[in-house]
């Protein structure tokens, strides 16, 4: 149990050059920048799910409610006139303050409970924030497009958004918090008889992942510019979450970015033609997944590369 | 057989009440751990001895009474904190940590529990390895543990918390002689390092062989409290516990 290494910086800043390399590739075109951005979000996302859901094994459906206070938080203080950059620690400050208040209580349940009190959060969450006029309401906010950051601007936050994640994700999985959370999801009450404080375990990754996601949110409004209720609260963000990290594999530092990355592939390319039924596809997909290789793909990718590092290295 | 004046109680349990419903599994209860000694916890099936330890290490709070670590009141503190001011316990049937290893089950105890500085976390966990015998399994993933190793992993996990009292719960029920020998040979190094024991056991040889006094439960009440071989020839453990195999 080695501590988070220089190792994990290096391959951080590697995967950082790596990303800059291909950004012209990527950049090429609106639709390639958007995807880009998309991917950058959903990494974010699932690896932040994944350190609650994964690590502590408490199933959240209700990130979006993180998720649409990290978009409302820069979006108001991007049309207050501050810049967007600014606004996101705010947003991840602010998420994690909101996650804070209801994790507390909530997280206080395990397995089912925990799940269905977070469904119950985030609606009520949705239905609130749709009628707060000061923040427009049901109809949400439009930013200022000609402040808009550029492709380039937008790709690279997106990039170091997505790796520090992954970075976290990682350090996590190897500090003291991480074995904790691991014995508290295994067994919460011999993790307790070992002195394990489940309480403050839970509540304390709780908060990175709402910061995560708060930011993730701040990331969409800055690139989509136009946020409504609907969308950034909604029950399909929060869903979409759990779906690529379990695709991906649960409880892994890399489970999360791979599931970022077929969530997306399904939703744009293979499903794009059938509108919205890419939700039930999936949720088809998840199931054939459960049946068949319930860790996700994360262990099969890894069993692969430890493979062809044997039979090249 | 209390101990002399000059010894003082390392767990204290005073009037102890738990019910659940109409059940009252503890009935208005005193035990005394001293310290430096093994107290053995007998008695029949259902006489509170596994209620007694969830209450002592905090999983459930009296609903009267008062218990003692070393002079301090517990009653109402959480199991973590129990744990840190020094009480840890086994579980009568195993709870490992089926997704770590050995060397990470036990580094999750020295992590959270350890109080004393000085030595490194990982020490302490190999230190507790070592003395459990588990050396060979360290790196091996605990799901593939049998029965009589994951019991030592539930007793190196709790030793790695480095406690001044360990509730030791039925480690020796399901092992053959030779894991029993060896279960009780720990639990002797354990105590010769300064470690007091309530030890809960049904095997006899085992309990009556290392505890320096047993103290007798039925219907969650004490009935005797005695050297063993007071207790064996107590009429009313005898009637309550021991008399069928007697009569036998």
């Amino acid at each position: 149990m080695s501590s988070f290494t220089r190792r994990h910086l290096l391959l951080g800043v590697g995967a950082l050059g790596g990303l800059a390399l291909i950004a012209p590739l990527l950049l090429a075109n609106p639709y390639s920048s958007r995807l880009a951005q998309l991917l950058f979000m959903n990494i974010l996302l699932a690896s932040a799910w994944n350190l609650v859901g994964g690590f502590a094994g408490q199933i959240s459906f209700g990130n979006a409610s993180l998720f649409g206070v990290g978009a409302y938080a820069t979006s108001m203080l991007w049309l207050a006139g501050f810049h967007p950059f600014l606004t996101m620690p705010v947003a991840a400050l602010l998420a994690a303050l909101y996650g804070v208040a209801w994790g507390w209580p909530c997280l206080r349940l395990r397995g089912p409970y925990f799940a269905i009190a977070t469904i119950g959060v985030a609606e009520a969450t949705r239905i609130v924030a749709n009628h707060i006029e000061a923040a427009g309401g049901a109809s949400g906010l439009t930013l200022p497009l000609e402040q808009d950051l550029g492709p380039v601007l937008l790709y690279a936050l997106g990039a170091v958004l997505a790796v520090a994640a992954v970075l976290v994700s990682a350090a996590v999985r190897r500090s003291r918090l991480g074995l904790g959370l691991i014995a508290l999801r295994e067994d919460a009450q011999a993790a307790a008889a070992s002195g394990v404080n489940v309480a403050r375990q839970q509540v304390t990754v709780f908060a990175v992942t709402a910061a995560l996601t708060g930011l993730a949110g701040g990331y969409y409004a800055v690139f989509t510019l136009y946020i409504v209720p609907e969308k950034v609260f909604g029950f399909d963000l929060s869903i979409s979450l759990v779906l690529m990290v379990l695709v991906g594999g649960i409880g892994t530092v890399m489970g999360p970015v791979l599931g970022a990355g077929i969530y997306l592939f399904l939703e744009q390319f293979v499903l794009a033609s059938l509108a919205d039924i890419h939700l039930a596809a999936f949720g088809a997909l998840l199931i054939f997944i459960i049946l068949l290789e319930p860790r996700g793909a994360a262990p099969r990718v890894a069993q692969f590369v430890r493979l062809i590092r044997r039979r090249f290295g | 057989m209390s101990g002399p004046a000059a010894v003082s109680a390392l767990v204290e349990a005073r009037g102890v009440v738990k019910r659940f419903g109409g059940l009252t599994a503890v009935h208005r209860l005193d035990l005394t751990l001293w310290d430096g000694e093994i107290l053995g916890l007998i008695g029949p099936n259902g006489a509170g001895k596994t209620t007694l330890f969830n209450l002592l290490s905090g999983q459930f709070a009296p609903d009267s009474g008062e218990i003692l670590l070393e002079g301090r009141e517990i009653q109402r503190l959480p199991s973590h904190r129990i744990c840190r001011l020094g009480l840890a316990r086994t579980f009568q049937v195993p709870r490992p940590f089926l997704a770590l290893t050995v060397s990470e089950s036990v580094l999750v105890g020295a992590q959270f529990g350890g109080r004393v500085a000085g030595t490194s976390a990982s020490e302490t966990a190999d230190r507790c390895i070592a003395l459990t015998r588990l050396e060979p399994r360290r790196s091996a993933p605990v799901h593939s543990l049998n029965l009589a190793e994951r019991k030592r992993l539930d007793l190196a996990r709790a030793l790695a918390t480095r406690p001044r009292v360990l509730l030791v719960d039925e480690v020796a029920a399901g092992l053959n002689p030779t894991e029993v020998r060896e279960t009780v040979g720990i639990l002797r190094e354990v105590h010769a390092s300064g470690i007091g024991i309530i030890y809960v056991e049904h095997v006899m040889e085992a309990v009556m062989d290392i505890s320096d006094r047993v103290h007798v439960l039925d219907h969650g009440a004490t009935i005797a409290i005695g050297t063993p071989g007071e207790v064996t020839r107590d009429p009313a453990v005898i009637e309550a516990y021991l008399g069928r195999s007697a009569g036998s």
